[in-house]
């Protein structure tokens, strides 16, 4: 009894860190990817393929540096524009199309984050 | 006898002490869920705007002027880009702007402003910032297809009273004009810089790295490429 309560109160706190720890996703149907990877100066780094209908890259150093997001096509080609900022963008598309999410650095050394978004409704910050 | 009673009294204590610390996991995983729907719920405390907020008006010409006919997003550009109720960007209050990629729009949100710009080949660039920080430095999009690297397609809202130039790689400045609405577009090329000078303070925009190209051989998901 001992060992198991002393399992639950582990299971607790293990349960408590995940989810602190946790980033929230915008809603059903996003998902995060190269989150807290650290990408230098002119590193990108892709997210699994899906009919994206956005993608969105953070800053974690906040809004003084640019970001910049886009996405490849299915053979992994450069699809359409990447959209800069700073601090966060997102890039929306019209779902028809299969896509690799991607995040790109062009500022000097940091890390960014990437959330992509497959589900019926927008959801750009 | 004496040593199996203190055996059991033993095993209630542990029993009692296993019992205390299960409730205090459990405990633990309630304060966890309720600290992380606590989050949630001060995400979603910003709420979509219904009407332009005074600083915006005041700050930016395009939240200025009445809303017309013409400032209405498309349903497939509404469809794509949405409200948000973590910037509190409000679509049925949008400006429509020029961009260098065709008709954009300004957009309010709840003490954040966005632009929204088009992409030729497919969907919007979404960019939001409070409202304090596009008052302050202005609020930039920079388009830029890895077909035509060294052009940068960049549209800045503006502030009332600022002015903003081109540093050039030649060196020479270039000053460019934002039209009556605040909003300066153009495709740039050979600029290093864009500066913009507000009540603020300078604010430099260096112009972007050209995008990645194809990753390279070994690249997969999740690995960082250079």
């Amino acid at each position: 009894m001992f060992r198991s309560g002393a399992a639950c109160l582990a299971a607790g706190l293990l349960a408590a860190l995940a989810l602190a720890l946790m980033p929230s996703p915008a809603s059903a149907g996003s998902e995060t990817y190269c989150w807290g990877v650290l990408l230098g100066n002119g590193g990108s780094c892709y997210g699994p393929r899906h009919s994206l209908r956005q993608n969105w890259a953070n800053n974690y150093y906040g809004a003084q540096n640019q970001v910049a997001a886009g996405a490849y096509d299915v053979n992994l080609n450069p699809y359409g524009s990447f959209v800069y900022g700073y601090g966060s963008v997102c890039h929306s598309y019209s779902g028809a199309t299969l896509l690799y999410p991607r995040i790109f650095n062009p500022d000097s050394q940091q890390t960014m984050g990437g959330i992509q978004y497959y589900g019926s409704e927008p959801a750009c910050p | 006898m004496p040593m199996k009673g203190g055996s059991v009294s033993r095993y209630v204590v542990m029993r009692r002490g296993g019992i205390a610390l299960a409730l205090v996991g459990l405990v633990a995983v309630l304060i966890a869920i309720a600290t992380a729907q606590g989050a949630d719920a001060t995400d979603s405390q910003t709420r979509v705007v219904a009407a332009v907020q005074p600083d915006q008006s005041a700050g930016f010409a395009v939240f200025a002027r009445p809303r017309a006919a013409a400032d209405i997003m498309p349903g497939e550009a509404r469809e794509q880009v949405g409200n948000s109720e973590k910037s509190g960007r409000n679509l049925a209050l949008s400006r429509r702007v020029d961009t260098p990629t065709g008709t954009g729009w300004a957009v309010p949100g709840d003490h954040h402003v966005c632009l929204v710009v088009p992409d030729p080949v497919d969907g919007y660039g979404v960019v939001c910032s409070t409202t304090d920080r596009a008052l302050a430095s202005g609020l930039v999009a920079m388009l830029v297809s890895s077909e035509t690297p060294a052009v940068v397609n960049l549209t800045l809202l503006t502030p009332r009273g600022s002015t903003v130039a081109a540093m050039m790689k030649d060196g020479t400045v270039r000053p460019l004009d934002a039209d009556r609405e605040g909003i300066v577009s153009l495709a740039l090329s050979d600029a290093d810089s864009v500066v913009v000078k507000t009540d603020s303070g300078s604010h430099t925009i260096p112009m972007p790295a050209a995008p990645p190209g194809s990753p390279p051989p070994g690249c997969e998901v999740g690995d960082v490429c250079y």
